[in-house]
């Protein structure tokens, strides 16, 4: 089995989104556990001017959805980057895993060698398909699941790395 | 992909390395501008029983050179895990791209399907190439990269998002 574009994102971003919900989980059950208020670990930074734990989720999302979209040819959905709760990210992660699993391998077919364009702060960026999975996409998605576990294992949720990273 | 095995691995890896060494540059060049002693970000951790700087780069590190020797069917450079100053980890990650580098594509042909077996705790695990290489080599590589970079970031060093994702 070769491992296509589709193989090297979908699964791969559904699994690390819901990795990422399992660790939310564990962290609302800790704010209720130690009556910890659950918005000061949503809003928890590892540094001032770094993102707060629910806009890595956002951005997080945001990463998946719209690097497989783009890859399959579609635009990604928008959603509003309201969410403020524990339930609420994590509802956000399940409805970016359900949009995910609408994509079909074939959409991916030739996505290696396509122009992925895609709007940034800079302005209009383009690449082509490999690079832009391999070199931005993953390490955009990693970067931000990462740094949420960051967040909430500083602030001392009992989480560990098999929770970011679940069985192969 | 042609070689989808190695082309999601090697060159990834190489890549992202240059990037860690440019961020632990900052770290060290940040310690001497501000007279901070640069033991105390090598020993720095984001909680009492994650691994500090030090330790984090060296995971990371092992997650590239072991992941692509185990795909490649070749025995990893011994490591001796003894770095205890920024120039030394900085000599470690050229080690470890210039082992990445003298790997021929070639042996990553059929990669995917075979079986590779690792020890972690204690146990063996066995899985194909492709799920390891994706839902682990890949995962932990960014893993413990990102967290690297969330201790420096979270010490005050300037790094900005630029610093890890490098130019894709």
């Amino acid at each position: 089995m070769k491992i296509s574009m589709y193989q090297a994102s979908v699964p791969v971003f559904i699994r690390m989104l819901e990795n990422l919900a399992a660790i939310l989980d564990k962290a609302a059950a800790h704010a209720q556990a130690r009556k910890i208020d659950p918005a000061v670990l949503v809003q928890g930074r590892l540094f001032p001017d770094m993102f707060p734990l629910s806009k890595q989720v956002q951005v997080a999302s945001d990463a998946a959805k719209g690097g497989a979209a783009r890859l399959a040819g579609m635009e990604p959905p928008a959603f509003e980057d309201n969410e403020t709760t524990f339930a609420e990210l994590v509802a956000r992660l399940r409805k970016t895993v359900d949009f995910l699993r609408t994509l079909k391998p074939e959409q991916f077919e030739g996505a290696e060698d396509r122009t992925v364009t895609w709007k940034t702060r800079a302005g209009e960026k383009s690449m082509q398909g490999m690079p832009y999975l391999l070199n931005h996409v993953q390490p955009n998605l990693y970067f931000h699941v990462t740094t949420a576990y960051a967040i909430l294992r500083h602030n001392g949720v009992e989480i560990g790395k098999g929770d970011f990273l679940g069985k192969p | 992909m042609d070689n989808p095995l190695y082309e999601a691995s090697v060159p990834v890896f190489i890549r992202m390395l240059g990037q860690l060494a440019r961020i632990l540059e900052k770290g060290a060049a940040h310690a001497e501008a501000r007279k901070i002693d640069p033991a105390t970000l090598l020993a720095s951790r984001l909680h009492p029983d994650m691994y500090p700087l030090v330790k984090q780069v060296q995971v990371a590190t092992d997650a590239a050179v072991d992941g692509a020797a185990r795909l490649a069917q070749v025995e990893p450079p011994p490591f001796a895990d003894d770095e205890g100053s920024f120039p030394e980890l900085l000599e470690r990650i050229r080690r470890a791209g210039g082992f990445l580098r003298t790997l021929d594509p070639s042996r990553f042909e059929g990669a995917g399907e075979r079986l590779v077996s690792w020890t972690a705790r204690g146990n063996t695990i066995s899985v194909k190439g492709t799920a390891y290489l994706l839902n682990h080599a890949v995962p932990k590589f960014y893993f413990h990269l990102t967290t690297a970079y969330a201790i420096l970031r979270r010490d005050g060093v300037e790094l900005s998002k630029g610093d890890f994702m490098g130019k894709a």
